[in-house]
């Protein structure tokens, strides 16, 4: 299948379809001032876009490695918050509860 | 960290790029590598071989959208809705190319092409270290640091499409479950620290949008979250902190 035409058309235009964003990014970039409004809402929507993505890969990851329940993954994610709040925003240990509150569901298998 | 604005100007790293490597490795190249074991043990069950499997990392470097092409053309979809379906699922990287190019580059100025070409390597966790972790490097450094970060994190994308699709599941469920587990909150800790209060709240509305309206709405939740939450944020916050955000 490596030398699958079908396979190699959809892969450029699989590449393509992120490659218009990037291209369209660095346009919009050289028109659009650093300390404009425009630029700071573009920065809310990149923020924005970025958390919902990742809360939901978080919570609903969907495929294979889906072996707990979203419930669990939100108690996991709330402890790994939690910990990051209370330590004076410390990533390393709110990583560390989160990841590890996870990894003890896990082994529970629940 | 995230709350303290530099007052002075971070001292020149001796080596930006090797600082930018090194602040890769670690959580960052970890978890987007195991990430990518599982991209390229799904590559594998799709009966992908080995080079495409690596070239779709190479060359969409985007993991929604990778998801997203090979789920498409598995279903016979037609290059259209291969298109169609890889840039909704990527389209995030229109605002993260706006707003990480800036971040990269500050004041200097760098040919089109150039530009182009760094933003190609962006990638979710990318932008996120260029925006709340890399207060310790002077601006005219960025684009080297930039360049080691991205380089090692690309690197770790194609070794572990590689590793995932030739060892298939070598690497346990129970383990690779809790690995990608990690970048998600990696990242989402990361910007929630983030300097402005204008920014925080487009994290808060952002995750509180894109999780509500994910069942009903699939990857189109991804967009709404970032529109709808990102323009609530832009337009309460001024209101919610007026004289907060004002020092930037």
């Amino acid at each position: 299948m490596t030398d699958d035409p079908a396979l190699w058309s959809a892969i450029v235009i699989g590449a393509l379809g992120t490659f218009v964003w990037r291209f369209l990014g660095v346009t919009i970039a050289s028109r659009v001032r650093a300390d404009s409004p425009l630029f700071v809402w573009i920065g809310c929507v990149a923020y924005a876009m970025v958390a919902g993505l990742m809360a939901r890969v978080l919570l609903m990851p969907g495929g294979d490695i889906d072996l707990v329940s979203m419930g669990w993954r939100a108690a996991a994610f709330l402890v790994g918050f939690v910990t990051w709040f209370l330590t004076r925003k410390s990533v390393p240990l709110g990583l560390l509860g989160g990841v590890g509150a996870y990894a003890g569901i896990v082994a529970a298998g629940l | 960290m995230a709350d303290s604005i530099p007052t002075t100007a971070p001292s020149p790293l001796p080596h930006p790029f090797l600082s930018g490597m090194r602040d890769c490795i670690g959580v960052p190249a970890l978890g987007l590598g195991l990430t990518m074991v599982g991209f390229g043990a799904m590559c594998q069950d799709a009966g992908l071989e080995l080079l495409p499997a690596v070239g779709i990392t190479g060359l969409v470097w985007g993991i929604a959208g990778q998801v997203a092409l090979i789920e498409i053309h598995s279903g016979g979809g037609g290059l259209v809705a291969v298109f169609v379906a890889v840039a909704l699922a990527n389209l995030r990287m229109l605002p993260m190319a706006v707003t990480g190019l800036s971040a990269v580059l500050g004041n200097r100025r760098i040919p089109y092409l150039g530009r182009l070409a760094l933003m190609q390597a962006m990638a979710i966790t990318c932008w996120v270290q260029m925006m709340t972790r890399a207060d310790h490097v002077p601006p005219p450094q960025r684009v080297t640091y930039y360049i080691g970060f991205a380089l090692t994190l690309f690197m770790a994308g194609l070794i572990g499409t590689a590793t995932g699709h030739e060892l298939g599941r070598v690497v346990p469920p129970a383990v690779l479950t809790v690995t990608i587990f990690m970048t998600p909150l990696y990242l989402l800790l990361l910007i929630s620290g983030a300097r402005q209060w204008i920014n925080r709240l487009s994290v808060a509305f952002g995750v509180a949008i894109g999780v509500g309206l994910f069942p009903t709405l699939g990857d189109w939740a991804v967009i709404a979250a970032g529109l709808v939450g990102g323009t609530i944020a832009f337009l309460i916050s001024p209101k919610l902190f007026p004289e907060r955000d004002t020092d930037q």
